[in-house]
């Protein structure tokens, strides 16, 4: 029997949706799939692994931050990331820059990798999860929801705004001493982005998703 | 507290049910996250524009070292800008247009001034050496106007005094721009006050003029009378008063420059007004020659031979300078029998009037008055070193009565024969013993020396030039004024034997002034 | 099971991630022969009036060391040059542990960890895609890639694949099979 974590709501979910069982992607353990109220955990009692979290408000609190991830994500890609000054030359980045400078450089490849990693998986992931959330909130799903749904999830573990943003701090420290490299505004709302990137995706766990897509009206 | 999950209700078949209700998915707190987003997102952009200034475009010639996107615009050192594409228009000129933030909109004017900021070498020097490590840079100069423009034509110099800097304006006119360019300092006692702006010929009169700025701390040293020359190069003049070498600072000599004369003492403190235009005399001695706004023109004519009297000459009564010789032709007059050779000569009416000066048909009358008593005009030897001649106004005690005559338009102011070999033989001995006194042999040698000396440094200018490339206008400029101080050297020591200054004080300053040497004892 | 697909995801249905282990090994052993070139041949060549410089990783760290900058050579030594090389140790384990069997628990938190961290990794080659794009002045300075970044991202997506790839049921399976009451 999975172990429980709960707070008290009403509204029932069973992970698994319409079938009865469980598996443990990690260890393959079996389980009775029990229905759960807001807020309650199923984990592995084998390995460990979280096997589903049934979060409070999900739907909504997830859409919202998705909305939000979007609008930043735009402010984040127009406007200026960081600007170089040396001497009287001022040399402003915008976000996409990364990208082309490595292929401008010869390195297409490396501004191709660059250009996945921080541009195309976040966008899958934000418009993937509005295309999906927003029906939801009236209870409905739009044609395509279900492989968009699988590719948005496949996405995540190619999202590496978290790194990009330790890599943009190490090249200030990494410059501070030839020249003046200053942080753009946008770098800030890549900041929120992060943030509410990172809180949407774990604010609804992925097989509620799945149920609730199931369960929605096509 | 925890609800044991295996004694869930299940749902009994008789119960009745309770009224279940659902519950409201309206509005929750999280979707102020996405609004408060979407605020940020439209204050960013509200900030971005808002801080965007207008955009306006430049011509230029050239686009060299302007990178579209990354070339700043300036302003006293302060972004004020940047160069957002750089393009081509069908007149082959370069259009650069600009991004201005918004600070800049107020010194956009009419008389604003663009130009861009790259290394050069000109009259003032190397300048813009700073932009071979941070770039080019486009410089803008606010205007003083009142109505906005938004686009600009560019300058392809930098004006050399940036506008509304405090000061006088002023013009000269001369007949040679004698290395005089934009950017030459003009000095005052050492000091430089102030700089050539521009130099543009004049097609009507073939002068060549010159705008110039003068600081404001020394704009009172120019006065109406102020007399402004050219100290570039190597001034050398052989005349009646012997032998002038006159050179600026080696600076000036290679880059030109102008100075100007002390305010005369006791000269009433007149200012002069901007724009006001002044001659510009080719050397110092030009200042000193006759400068008379009313001449008295006559003319003389000799039997002897005017060999030695060059235009330009003192006419001298009594060793006072009265007039200049204006120059003597080889026409005969048709009706003369003896032949006798024309020189022109100007007298100034201010110096040979009784005083005080009654002007110019006064000055005419005292001197037919004087002739009628024994003045006459005779040819003397100046320097018999050199040859030249000058001409002497005096009274003849023996002379025939005679009177100033007109003749064709001229009036003839009769001669004397000069005073012959008496003279000659008392001005030989002079000579002589004059020669004996000169350290001719030491003078020689320290002319050598120091000839020696520049041609060394000349040499060395020659290797530091032939390290720049040799299609650069700079390397094209040093080069032209090594040749040129070549060929000043070369002029210079075919005239060593007839040296009587020391020239090595000139360049080398005096010998006091070389810095003592350091002490050792610690 | 073979070509069934998910009823709900549409997904193609396997029992275990198809060939595992071999595509694990496989993609391991590449990343690892890449990890030399990625280590050895500078990743960033900064030209400047001073003079080019060609920087390698481990440059890059012992001058954040040099001048005092710790938190950050200890940040850039840890995701550039301790993490691949742990992870490439931790998927051989994996690998090994999946034949073997042994400490089912202690290897599905190794998967998770190596799984996770593995993505810090990139952090270099971003640093580099960040200056690459700042940082062109001209001859002031300028900063161009060098070939290690290439090899380097490899390195890290080729480790992340075989992340990806390696099925960490098996583990368990193995461990089913050596110990049944496990």
């Amino acid at each position: 029997m999975p172990r429980f974590r709960t707070s008290a709501t009403v509204a029932l979910v069973r992970p698994s949706g319409a079938s009865h069982h469980l598996a443990c992607p990690d260890c393959d353990a079996l389980y009775d799939a029990p229905p759960l109220t807001e807020g309650e955990q199923v984990l592995c009692t084998q390995c460990g692994a979280s096997l589903f979290h049934y979060h409070t408000n999900s739907v909504h609190r997830a859409a919202a931050l998705t909305i939000a991830a979007g609008f930043l994500f735009l402010v984040s890609n127009f406007f200026p990331f960081m600007t170089l000054q040396a001497g009287y030359r001022e040399s402003q980045m915008v976000f996409s820059q990364s990208v082309s400078g490595l292929e401008q450089q010869g390195y297409p490849f490396l501004g191709g990798v660059v250009a996945v990693f921080t541009l195309l998986a976040p966008s899958l992931i934000i418009l993937g999860l509005t295309y999906l959330l927003l029906p939801l909130l009236n209870g409905r799903r739009l044609p395509g929801a279900i492989p968009l749904c699988r590719w948005v999830y496949r996405a995540r573990r190619w999202n590496m705004l978290e790194v990009f943003l330790l890599g943009a701090l190490v090249s200030l420290l990494k410059l501070g001493k030839l020249a003046t490299l200053t942080l753009g505004i946008s770098f800030w709302a890549y900041v929120g982005l992060i943030i509410c990137l990172t809180a949407a995706l774990s604010s609804i766990d992925y097989r509620e998703l799945w149920t609730r897509l199931e369960e929605a009206e096509p | 507290m925890t609800p044991d999950p295996s004694s869930r209700p299940v749902a009994a078949s008789d119960a009745p049910r309770p009224t279940v209700r659902k519950k409201k998915t309206g509005f929750s707190a999280v979707w102020i996250i996405p609004v408060v987003a979407a605020l940020f997102g439209l204050w960013l952009t509200w900030k971005y524009y808002s801080a965007r200034g207008p955009e306006v475009t430049v011509r230029f010639e050239t686009a060299e070292g302007i990178v579209a996107g990354k070339t700043p615009v300036l302003c006293r050192s302060v972004n004020i800008g940047t160069v957002d594409k750089v393009t081509l228009t069908d007149r082959l000129k370069v259009m650069v247009t600009m991004q201005m933030t918004s600070e800049a909109e107020d010194l956009l004017k009419q008389d604003t001034q663009i130009w861009v900021v790259r290394p050069r070498y000109g009259a003032s020097g190397i300048s813009g050496l700073s932009t071979i490590v941070s770039g080019n840079y486009l410089e803008l100069e606010p205007g003083l106007s009142k109505d906005p423009r938004d686009h600009f034509i560019g300058l392809e110099q930098p004006p050399v005094t940036p506008k509304g800097v405090p000061g006088l304006h002023l013009k000269f006119i001369a007949d040679d721009a004698g290395g005089v360019d934009p950017g030459s300092p003009i000095t005052y006692k050492g000091l430089s006050v102030g700089k050539i702006e521009k130099r543009t010929f004049l097609g009507k009169t073939g002068q060549v003029e010159f705008d110039a700025f003068i600081d404001v701390l020394y704009a009172g040293l120019v006065h109406p009378d102020t007399k402004f020359w050219n100290i570039s190069g190597i001034d050398l003049e052989v005349g009646a008063n012997g032998i002038k070498l006159r050179t600026g600072t080696i600076g000036a000599l290679l880059l030109g420059g102008i100075t100007f004369s002390e305010p005369k003492p006791g000269a009433p403190e007149s200012s002069v007004a901007d724009g006001t235009a002044f001659k510009l005399y080719d050397s110092f001695e030009d200042t000193t020659k006759f400068v008379m706004q009313n001449p008295l023109s006559y003319l003389l004519l000799f039997t002897e031979s005017v060999r030695g009297l060059n235009p330009d000459a003192p006419v001298e009564f009594r060793g006072i300078r009265i007039g200049t010789v204006e120059g003597a032709s080889f026409r005969y007059l048709p009706d003369d029998i003896d032949r006798r050779v024309p020189v022109m000569i100007k007298l100034d009416p201010d110096l040979i009037t009784e005083l005080p000066s009654t002007g110019y048909d006064a000055s005419r009358d005292f001197i037919a008055e004087n002739v009628a008593k024994g003045l006459r005009a005779s040819l003397k030897s100046g320097n018999l070193l050199t040859g030249q001649m000058f001409i002497d106004l005096d009274f003849q005690k023996d002379a025939k009565p005679d009177e100033v005559r007109p003749f064709g338009g001229y009036v003839i102011l009769p001669t004397a024969p000069s005073g012959g070999l008496a003279q000659i033989q008392e001005q030989a001995s002079a000579l002589l013993a004059k020669l004996q006194a000169l350290p001719l042999e030491k003078t020689i040698n320290n002319a050598s020396d120091a000839l020696a000396s520049i041609k060394g440094a000349a040499d060395d200018l020659k290797k530091t030039a032939s390290g720049f490339n040799d299609h650069s206008p700079l390397y094209h400029d040093l080069s032209e004024t090594l040749r040129q101080l070549d060929e000043t050297l070369r002029s210079l020591r075919s005239l060593t034997s007839t040296l009587d200054r020391k020239p090595n004080s000139i360049i080398f300053g005096k010998p006091g002034s070389v810095p003592p040497p350091k002490g050792s004892n610690h | 099971m073979e070509l069934e697909h998910c009823p709900r995801c549409h997904a193609r249905l396997h029992l275990r991630n198809p060939a595992s282990l071999q595509r694990t090994i496989a993609l391991t052993f590449a990343s690892l022969l890449l990890y030399f070139p990625a280590n050895l041949l500078p990743i960033l060549k900064v030209e400047s009036i001073t003079g080019a410089q060609a920087n390698t990783i481990v440059g890059g760290v012992i001058q954040f060391w040099q001048t005092g900058d710790y938190p950050v050579a200890i940040i850039i030594f840890s995701a550039s040059v301790m993490i691949p090389v742990l992870k490439i140790l931790a998927l051989s384990w994996l690998c090994y542990a999946a034949k073997v069997g042994h400490h089912p628990h202690g290897m599905t938190r190794l998967y998770r960890v190596t799984e996770l961290v593995g993505r810090w990794s990139m952090v270099d080659v971003f640093v580099v895609a960040i200056l690459v794009a700042v940082v062109q002045l001209g001859s002031v300075i300028s900063i161009h890639p060098g070939p290690a970044a290439v090899s380097f991202a490899s390195v890290v997506i080729l480790t992340m694949l075989a992340a990806i790839s390696f099925d960490p049921r098996l583990i368990w399976d193995a461990a089913g099979e050596a110990e049944p009451n496990e």
